[in-house]
């Protein structure tokens, strides 16, 4: 499947929705040949791990749920493109969950090797799934925190998240290079610790909201 | 694209709310691959898959005409044949959940009838 294909536009997923909803017999194809490869690249994209045979079928699983049931999309919500890579993600949790149990059941290790201590969960699909999810999840919390931001703002945190370390670095960012350097040192200080507070302060508010 | 359609058309083979699951019992009862299919239908063989995903007529007959109409205009089908290829479709669905239903006695009737249209010159024999 190509990873390139956009989504349809927020009017367009509009119409087909509202025509599943009116019964119009070709929308459930229409909505297939629309939806169905861009929501398997943005969910391959956010489990990157998963197997795509897996991540195929949560999405066919989401694109059918809403086929057979359009009313549980109310587009004054969300978007259809947000609405099926939610389901979709859900979907794909649930087989992982699945997957993950039936691999559990049929495991039974008659003597424990010491090496090989702890493959399983770094193996099981649930847990690397976790593990995708979680990320992806900070990295939109990051997205969505950094929002109304200045540039250089947002420019320090890029320099941060790509693991620079030097005071150089930031230094040229905040365009003060030709101050000393115990100047350079406090102030990139500063500023650092400032967007750190802001991330911590809004991770606490997206946790509390949940 | 196709070969996600593809996938998802033969996921939903089964299921009789896809046209999919009509196409296929009508193929099956006549012995026919995609490509005769595809000849019987006057489209493409590349077209099947997004008709196999269409929804299952109505089978009321106002509707169904109306929807039959839908789908033959969206593919530019011959509405009617489109039609006489649906009905046969839905009475084989129906005809197959019927006996496969049944708590007994029909698996012999699905057997016999499956015999007799395998070999069409027996009951002139008799």
């Amino acid at each position: 499947m190509s990873n390139h294909t956009p989504f349809p536009s927020a009017r367009e997923g509009e119409d087909l929705h509202r025509r599943l909803s009116a019964g119009d017999p070709v929308a459930p194809s229409d909505l297939c040949a629309a939806y169905l490869e861009p929501l398997f690249a943005a969910l391959s994209r956010a489990y990157p791990r998963v197997d795509e045979q897996v991540v195929a079928t949560a999405v066919e699983d989401a694109i059918i749920a809403l086929i057979k049931n359009p009313n549980v999309f109310n587009p004054s919500r969300s978007s259809l493109d947000r609405f099926l890579f939610m389901a979709a993600s859900g979907d794909l949790r649930n087989l992982l969950r699945r997957e993950s149990r039936h691999h559990q059941k049929r495991e039974q290790i008659p003597v424990e090797d010491v090496e090989d201590r702890g493959n399983t969960s770094r193996n099981d699909p649930s847990v690397l799934l976790e593990q995708d999810g979680d990320r992806r999840e900070l990295l939109d919390r990051i997205e969505t925190a950094s929002e109304g931001w200045t540039e250089v703002e947002k420019k320090v945190l890029a320099a941060m998240r790509e693991g620079h370390s030097r005071t150089g670095v930031f230094a040229e960012l905040l365009g003060i290079a030709h101050l000393p350097v115990d100047v350079q040192q406090r102030e990139v200080k500063r500023v650092k610790e400032r967007i750190v507070i802001r991330l911590k302060r809004t991770m606490t508010e997206t946790r509390s909201d949940e | 694209m196709s070969d996600s359609l593809k996938r998802l058309a033969d996921r939903v083979g089964q299921d009789p709310f896809f046209l999919a699951s009509v196409l296929r019992c009508y193929a099956e009862a006549n012995s026919l691959n995609d490509e005769a299919l595809a000849a019987q239908l006057q489209c493409e063989v590349g077209t099947l898959n997004e008709l196999r995903l269409c929804r299952n007529p109505d089978a009321k007959p106002p509707r169904f005409w109306h929807d039959v109409g839908t789908i033959a205009s969206r593919f530019r089908l011959n509405a009617e044949r489109l039609g006489e290829i649906i009905r046969e479709g839905q009475t084989f669905l129906h005809l197959r959940s019927s006996l496969l239903d049944a708590p007994t006695g029909n698996a012999g009737l699905l057997m016999a009838a499956r015999d007799r249209a395998e070999e069409p010159g027996q009951d002139k024999e008799e």
